[in-house]
């Protein structure tokens, strides 16, 4: 199945997998394994819950697949490339296709919530850049009530409105992957199903969607398949997810 | 145009210290400016100097007092550049300061002819002129007075302590700038890892710590123009009241092109050591391991 990433097209292997673990582990120094030989495959356009308790390794597991660290041990496949042995040109590549929501949601303070958006999309290469118009942006800041927070400077949003800026953040590139570390954990619940509702949309378009969530409601609501996390290692549950 | 706003960070950090290490680049390229101008000013009064002679031609004793005619010869000889300068008896007398040696002497002239006519020519002249003055039907003796080269001497070291503290305060400018645009990227340390994360190339790193330097370059450069272009006005109006009136070869049109050069010199400098301090941080990133 060929997969392109703007300039690049690889081959996904013949299951289609997006993202591949395999055997990784991962740990700190003088700490116990934060993860410890998780396996699981992701397919392209897939939907993965990451559950688990506070510690269970969720963020670890998230920024290991979003290439912001790499693991201990084991191996990390994205788009088909080994990240162990990818150069620093195609990482570059596999970034600019990924919508990474991180937990501190990284945010460049000093920038307003347009710009930290519109600086991203310019950084998501060319074709992103063409495609995606300033109204798009203000249709999307709409979407999650921040249209009047939209010249504000992000260091002056409150943790839920920097969450939802994130949010946008991600989803304006148009990314092939979303990898949301609890982008709903600091929300009041009437922006948490607009958020949800912006992400399974870019889901139905064919994004493909990792999330870490504690919301036992929107696990319940919106089925899919889970990993749960526990003592370092993953179960992967299709539908209904217990933890 | 976000990673331009971006670069005005260390602006809105730290305005005064951005402000203050412009003032002292400008100080300093103004300095930078002012010794390289008063060092290229030097080479050409060491030349003036070197070259300048002072010729003594003795007409012969023999040779009625024709001033007109010998004056006019040599000035054919030697072209409009040189001056001339007729000393006949009555010259020679006139410029004497006692009046009783004057009245002997001139008594004295009458009967044989003792004081010495000559013909001072004050200018450069070359070796086949000189032979030429010589062969001159009506000139006795030349002689040549080079009691300059003293002063040259001592101009040429100035101009070579000149170039040494020229070097130096380049030196300090330079690791100065550096250290300036050191501190304005570490102001965009956290950037580089989202923008390195956002799949930023890395000319994209580059920008915000190159674009800051330049500013404080930029800005330093204009403080140095002002000043320069100022200072120079007043010079070229006011030069009689400077010692340096002479030394200095101060034309408008120079005054512009130096003032605009510092300006863009603070400019390049900013800009260079931008590069060398934002890839000093870039260097130490580690691609696969960014800290958001």
């Amino acid at each position: 199945m060929p997969f392109c990433l703007f300039r690049e097209c690889v081959i996904l292997n013949q299951w289609g997998v997006m993202i591949a673990l395999k055997g990784v582990s991962k740990w700190y120094v003088n700490q116990p394994r934060v993860l410890d030989q998780v396996s699981f495959d992701v397919k392209q356009g897939g939907f993965l819950y990451v559950l688990g308790g506070t510690g269970a390794g969720k963020s670890s597991l998230l920024r290991i697949i979003a290439t912001q660290e790499p693991p201990s041990s084991g191996t990390v496949s994205l788009f088909g490339y080994d990240l162990a042995r990818v150069q620093v040109s195609t990482l570059r590549t596999i970034r600019r296709a990924l919508g990474f929501i991180p937990q501190n949601v990284a945010l460049i303070p000093d920038l307003s919530v347009y710009d930290n958006i519109a600086l991203s999309v310019s950084l998501a290469g060319q074709k992103v850049l063409a495609s995606v118009s300033q109204s798009k942006i203000s249709e999307l800041l709409h979407g999650l009530g921040l249209e009047d927070r939209r010249y504000a400077l992000a260091r002056t949003l409150s943790g839920g409105e920097s969450q939802r800026v994130a949010v946008a953040r991600a989803l304006a590139r148009k990314p092939e992957l979303i990898i949301a570390d609890e982008p709903t954990g600091a929300q009041d619940r009437q922006y948490v199903w607009s958020l949800m509702e912006l992400l399974m949309k870019a889901h139905k378009a064919g994004t493909t969607i990792i999330l870490a969530t504690h919301d036992r409601e929107i696990v319940r609501r919106l089925r899919k398949q889970c990993a749960v996390l526990k003592g370092g290692h993953v179960t992967i549950e299709e539908s209904a997810c217990f933890y | 145009m976000f990673l331009l706003k971006l670069s005005m960070r260390s602006w809105k950090i730290a305005p005064w210290s951005q402000f203050l290490s412009s003032l002292v680049v400008g100080f300093l390229l103004l300095l930078l400016g002012f010794l390289f101008f008063l060092q290229k000013s030097l080479t050409s009064v060491v030349s003036r100097l070197e070259r300048q002679q002072v010729l003594f031609v003795y007409i012969k004793n023999t040779v009625p007092d024709q001033k007109t005619f010998l004056v006019e010869k040599l000035k054919s000889l030697v072209g409009p550049h040189v001056t001339v300068q007729w000393m006949g008896t009555s010259e020679v007398l006139a410029s004497l300061k006692e009046t009783e040696l004057r009245e002997q002497l001139q008594a004295l002239d009458t009967e044989i002819q003792l004081i010495p006519r000559f013909i001072a020519l004050g200018g450069v002249f070359s070796r086949a002129i000189l032979d030429q003055i010589k062969a001159l039907p009506e000139v006795d003796s030349v002689e040549s007075l080079k009691d300059r080269s003293s002063a040259a001497g001592a101009f040429v070291m100035l101009r070579w302590i000149l170039r040494v503290l020229l070097v130096g305060i380049f030196c300090v400018l330079s690791l100065g700038f550096f250290q300036i645009a050191q501190m304005n990227a570490s102001f965009y340390r956290d950037c580089l890892d989202i923008l390195a994360f956002w799949g930023g190339a890395q000319k994209i790193l580059f920008v915000p710590g190159v674009f800051s330097s330049f500013l404080v370059g930029l800005l330093g450069g204009l403080f140095a123009l002002v000043v320069w272009w100022v200072g120079s006005c007043f010079v070229l109006q006011h030069g009689a009241f400077f010692m340096l009136k002479g030394i200095f070869v101060l034309e408008p049109r120079l005054v512009g092109i130096s003032s605009v050069f510092l300006c863009c010199l603070g400019g390049l400098m900013g800009m260079i050591a931008g590069v060398l301090s934002s890839w000093t941080q870039i260097r130490n990133m580690d691609y696969f391991k960014v800290v958001l």
